[in-house]
């Protein structure tokens, strides 16, 4: 049970992230949606350790997150947006990597778990490949193998935390589908999930709760159905919506710019 | 391209230290061999009349061989941990301006401490390229670095102005200088194990020890780095404390290195490299392996300046620039068609 209580953080007196507040349950996926520049990316380095807040607190079982020190990276793993590598290891190296935190010593059980990551997130075949001559949404991929393999088993004490910054950014629709149902599925194992999210509509057939960030501040936090209201998402993302449903009955949200609406507006302004 | 078992590698590097270690032994302007080891090692008087090898083997190509062993070992492991730290495969004591920076360091002290006399200067010395190379390297990081990670502009440019203040400031001494004092200076500009004596050796050892015992402790935190700085925070690393103690183990390697023989260039690039292409970039193999193989080439390429036109010597800086800078192009050629981000 993680609890985010008021937590606000600035950088040179401009204000990125200001009394941010939601409980983040085991077994939960939170999707952080908004603008570009909403503190999106700001709330999940606050969460990652990275970054400490400058107001609030982030509680893990009632104790302050900076108690657990480097060995939270037992518990809770990080898929970076950018994850460019500048020498020549093989994919299966830097799955491996995400081993490093745990106790040394049993080389055969984390080679087992990063070849089960690799077989997940649909990169096995490139094991043996080196990271250098992969694409953008390959190299996505094998980084999310190996924040899978860093939280691979329970970890009874704290529970696990998954973080996932835009994790698919660079991928196919196919692919796109099936990080959010691992997510899902690490979720049912009792893992917290965090996902910073741009496709609402993925938000809305994966996550059980939404939260929209808008300058720095919560502009709507709820289950999907209650969040993604038109008149909500047209404040915040400055565009007209209109919000369906699919076939499975989750909300389903329709960009609906007059024609050339936004760039019309643009050139006004510049006369 | 197959990569040979790292275990195996640094079997066969060992091996090579041994056989560039035997060549520099024996080789030279008056050659040995497996005749001279008894009278070598006192067992026996040499033949009446026939020159006697043991002062030129004791006193001057075994501190030599040793010193550029350490020397090759000291630059190599420092170019793999600095790579490893910028996160770019480019950087190189020499050509980032460390090696400068401890240069800058040691002539300084040289002017400054001219009164001491010969002994206390001596001493001096690797404490003043010390400071030199770390205040070098911590420039490099402040002004260089971007998220974390160095592109290979900033870190060029970066050593060009630290190489230009310090051949400046250099040159000034040089300027004037006594003629003595020219040559003296000199070797720092071109590098050499001509002065190698077992006094060097002395001086040379506690930086070295410090530096390979602290080496290892790196790797797993400079594995964790080639994901990024941030990336190595979220695997548990302290990335504060790998910078820390990689720029004061790399100070320490460069600076107690500069300070005996001068700038050597390109062996912490080339060293490193030639490991990764053909073992990988695994830091807990790198770090040993680069150490092995950098310590085996300098004593080949110091064997090299001194036989080639023997009894002149040709300095190590340009037999080891001859071939580095070439590498190093081909090298750049190579990155610039593989990653557009550097």
């Amino acid at each position: 049970m993680i609890q985010v209580e008021n937590v606000g953080f600035s950088v040179a007196g401009k204000l990125l992230l200001q009394d941010v507040s939601f409980p983040l349950r085991a077994g939960e996926v939170l999707a952080v949606c908004g603008p570009n520049g909403a503190g999106k990316s700001t709330l999940l380095k606050c969460l990652a350790g990275q970054i400490a807040p400058a107001t609030g607190h982030i509680r893990i079982h009632g104790r302050p997150l900076r108690d657990y020190g480097t060995l939270a990276a037992r518990w809770r793993a990080v898929l970076p947006q950018f994850g460019a590598i500048p020498f020549d290891f093989t994919v299966r190296e830097i799955v491996l990597f995400g081993r490093s935190p745990h106790p040394p010593g049993n080389r055969a059980r984390d080679l087992q778990i990063a070849d089960a990551a690799l077989e997940l997130a649909d990169v096995s075949s490139l094991a043996d490949r080196t990271v250098t001559t992969l694409s953008g949404g390959e190299m996505q991929r094998v980084h999310l193998a190996r924040v899978l393999a860093q939280v691979w088993e329970p970890a009874p004490e704290t529970g696990r935390l998954l973080l996932l910054d835009e994790p698919t950014s660079a991928l196919d629709l196919r692919h796109q589908h099936l990080v959010l149902q691992i997510a899902r599925h690490w979720a049912a194992q009792g893992t917290a999930v965090l996902a910073i999210l741009h496709d609402l509509n993925l938000a809305a057939t994966y996550a059980d709760t939404l939260l929209l960030l808008h300058r720095g501040k919560t502009a709507a936090l709820g289950p999907p159905e209650t969040v993604l209201e038109p008149n909500v998402i047209t404040h915040v993302f400055d565009i007209p919506v209109l919000v369906g449903k699919t076939p499975h009955g989750t909300p389903h949200v329709f960009a609906n710019p007059a024609p050339h609406f936004i760039v019309d507006r643009t050139a006004d302004t510049l006369g | 391209m197959k990569r040979i078992p790292p275990k195996k590698a640094l079997l066969v590097l060992a091996v090579l230290v041994f056989v560039a270690a035997w060549g520099g032994l024996m080789a030279g302007a008056s050659v040995l061999g497996f005749a001279d080891i008894p009278v070598l090692l006192g067992w026996s008087e040499p033949a009446p009349g026939a020159w006697n090898p043991t002062i030129v083997f004791w006193e001057l190509r075994l501190p030599r061989v040793l010193t550029g062993l350490l020397v090759g070992a000291a630059l190599s492991l420092s170019g793999a941990m600095m790579q490893g730290l910028f996160r770019n495969p480019l950087a190189d004591p020499g050509l980032i301006g460390v090696s400068s920076g401890a240069a800058l360091g040691a002539v300084a002290a040289i002017v400054l401490s001219g009164p001491l006399g010969g002994v206390a200067q001596a001493r001096l010395l690797p404490g003043a390229a010390l400071v030199g190379a770390w205040v070098a390297t911590w420039i490099i990081l402040r002004a260089g670095s971007r998220h974390g990670s160095a592109s290979v502009a900033t870190l060029l440019l970066a050593g060009i102005a630290i190489n230009a203040f310090a051949g400046a400031f250099i040159g000034l001494c040089m300027f004037l200088a006594t003629d003595t004092q020219l040559r003296s200076l000199n070797f720092w500009m071109l590098g050499s194990l001509g002065g190698a004596s077992w006094e060097s050796v002395a001086l040379l050892a506690p930086f070295c020890a410090l530096l390979f015992l602290g080496a290892p402790r790196m790797a797993r935190g400079l594995n964790a780095f080639s994901l990024g700085e941030a990336e190595a925070g979220h695997l548990g690393c302290n990335p504060e404390a790998v910078k820390r103690w990689v720029i004061a183990l790399t100070a320490l390697g460069v600076g107690g290195c500069v300070a005996q023989t001068g700038m050597i260039g390109f062996v912490g690039l080339v060293v490193p490299h030639l490991f990764r292409i053909t073992v990988g970039p695994d830091h807990r193999w790198l770090l040993p392996g680069s150490a092995l193989l950098g310590a085996a080439l300098l004593v080949m390429a110091d064997t090299l300046s001194r036989t080639v036109a023997a009894p002149a010597e040709i300095p190590i800086g340009i037999v080891t620039a001859a071939v580095g800078a070439p590498f190093f192009l081909a090298l750049l050629w190579r990155q610039k068609r593989k990653f557009d981000w550097l």
